[in-house]
């Protein structure tokens, strides 16, 4: 399984304790969001920092206009507070709840 | 301004003159444009003013009352609009050089409303680019828009102008729209009254998007009455946004004067309290003393959830924002966005997919969390803003963070600005903000009430009980135009 140990998963309020659908799955590897840090078979790989200066540069490179470090400097603490929020809500885990639609029946 | 002028009045409070013939829409309009053209300069609360289209339009309302055919409330009455809403003929800029000479050739459903009932469209109002980055007026550059209560202090976002123009009396009532506390904010930072409506409740056609699953159009105002009438107008079936409820719209104003004794309000002491300056959490738990006192029965709800609700709202606004202005970036308008567009862009390059799904999954167990807590109680009060209006100068681009202390521990101006509102709008139940007092400072403080899905009737009950219990409401800045 992946290495959980560094963030530790929230276990929803209310789910029993039977592996998930999505423990089940991740069990198997997962690809980060940039397709940096791999993990497979239990080897965790040393993740890339997802708001190093690198990182950053890599993936606005993807977008045609690449970042300077000037400009991730100048622009550091909305890269962070990003970076704070989304590890808090992969932390989570939402277990086989579905997600939020916009479909209206 | 002497305390008599015609712009200080309320919707009602016009409504009620109109329709009696002692006050000419005319005037009241000619009234309106004066004050704007002495005192926005400072201000910067407008993009664009229909001057004369008003004046006519003003004209127009005359001849039909004087005819015997008065439409209702609004006839009359001078209204302004954020420029995310479409307006027939006019401007729509998003507040961004990219839409600079965007004219729209329809009204947005909430626009077309009120211009059906009669109100006479002043112009469209300031905001945040694309309701989320700096504010900057796309046509002069001027920046930023300047909260009334203290020129050097902010007025939030991203509704910014109609929150000045309401405050600063340059209209009667304005549109707004919500993602993240758009409407909330600008109505805590300026004393006034702000509906997040019910998801679904009000017509988003014609709005531009922020983010789809997560943005509400909704009236700011002066008091809880003017708020009610206003939703009354806009709210309803639209089949132009697939999204928006057939649920029959209910008269909102019929309970405002009905008190709470014996509604059950709930207050979730450690999400938002703990995370609020002391003045904001001593006017909120005053409030619930307030609304005790009237008969209500405060007690503690929990809504275990609320904690990932930031996460989930960010990476939700984050990624649909994306999404819709990857059609500009791939265009190569990166370099005419804001700062902080720029900034939320690249960081929005960081969410995966399967972060935006999980957010929404978040949402559930946020839903679930307000059905369980609207078993026992049918209100639940939180404050709008955790702090009160900040210094201009800090929303300024500089690489440190500003900060403010709360019991919670040292936290910066972002994470508890996003922390009030977010909740409201993942869950989509609604929220109106109103005035619960001030600061040391002498800045507005808001408290919010939030609602069962549906249920604005509630809401807007509780508003006008303490509404009617406090005189917070009634206070008006005193406008110098010597910035």
């Amino acid at each position: 399984v992946t290495n959980r140990r560094e963030v530790p998963a929230h276990r929803a309020e209310g789910v029993n304790g039977r592996l998930t659908r999505r423990e089940v799955i991740i069990g198997g590897g997962a690809l980060s969001a940039t397709g940096i840090a791999i993990t497979v078979d239990g080897q965790s790989e040393q993740a890339a920092r997802p708001m190093s200066d690198a990182t950053l540069i890599a993936s606005s490179e993807l977008w045609g206009d690449a970042l300077t470090p000037q400009r991730i400097a100048a622009m550091r603490w909305i890269f962070e507070f990003t970076d704070k929020q989304i590890r808090e809500l992969r932390a989570f885990d939402a277990g086989d709840e579905g997600p939020v639609t916009q479909f209206r029946i | 301004v002497a305390a008599t002028d015609p712009c200080y009045l309320t919707i009602t409070e016009s409504a009620d003159l109109i329709r009696s013939k002692r006050l000419s829409p005319v005037e009241l309009t000619r009234a309106y444009l004066a004050r704007i053209e002495a005192i926005n300069p400072t201000i910067n609360a407008f993009i664009s003013l229909f001057s004369e289209e008003a004046l006519a339009d003003a004209q127009a309302a005359e001849r039909e009352i004087h005819a015997g055919h008065y439409r209702g409330p609004l006839h009359g009455v001078p209204i302004a609009v954020k420029d995310m809403l479409a307006t027939r003929g006019h401007l729509t800029t998003c507040g961004s050089k990219i839409l600079r000479d965007n004219v729209t050739r329809f009204d947005a459903t909430a626009v077309a409303r009120l211009k059906r009932g009669g109100c006479t469209l002043l112009g469209k109002t300031m905001l945040s680019e694309f309701g989320i980055g700096d504010d900057v007026n796309p046509l002069t550059g001027q920046r930023p828009t300047r909260n009334p209560w203290n020129f050097e202090r902010s007025v939030s976002g991203s509704s910014s102008g109609s929150g000045a123009a309401v405050c600063a009396s340059f209209c009667a009532g304005a549109l707004g729209s919500d993602t993240g506390g758009s409407i909330r904010l600008p109505s805590a930072f300026c004393g006034i009254v702000g509906m997040k409506p019910t998801y679904g409740r009000v017509s988003r056609y014609g709005v531009t998007p922020l983010a789809w699953s997560l943005d509400n159009v909704g009236p700011m105002t002066k008091s809880v009455e003017d708020n009610a009438l206003m939703l009354g107008l806009i709210a309803g079936a639209d089949p132009a946004d697939v999204m928006c409820s057939t649920k029959p719209v209910p008269d909102y104003r019929a309970a405002l004067r009905t008190g709470v004794k014996g509604l059950r309000i709930g207050m979730p002491g450690d999400f938002f309290l703990q995370y609020s300056t002391r003045d904001v959490g001593e006017a909120v738990r005053e409030a619930a003393r307030v609304l005790e006192r009237q008969g209500a029965v405060v007690m503690d709800v929990d809504l275990p959830h609320l904690k990932y609700s930031m996460a989930a709202e960010l990476a939700i606004i984050y990624s649909e924002s994306l999404a819709y202005h990857s059609k500009y970036l791939r265009e190569g308008k990166y370099a005419l966005y804001t700062e902080t567009n720029q900034a939320q862009f690249d960081a929005a390059r960081f969410i995966s997919a399967a972060d935006y799904v999980q957010a929404q999954q978040v949402r559930r167990y946020i839903i679930r969390d307000f059905e369980k807590a609207y078993e026992h109680v049918d209100v639940i009060i939180a404050p709008s803003s955790g702090i009160e209006a900040n210094p201009i100068k800090e929303d300024e681009w500089t690489q440190s963070v500003p900060v403010r202390d709360v019991p919670a521990g040292t936290l910066s101006l972002w994470e508890i600005m996003w922390r009030m509102p977010c909740p409201a709008n993942l869950s989509g139940v609604p929220a109106l903000a109103v005035p619960c007092g001030f600061s040391a400072a002498g800045l507005p403080l808001g408290l919010q009430i939030m609602g069962r899905h549906w249920d604005e009737v509630t809401v807007y009950r509780v508003g006008a009980a303490y509404e009617a219990a406090t005189s917070w409401h009634t206070r008006r800045p005193e406008i110098s135009t010597k910035a």
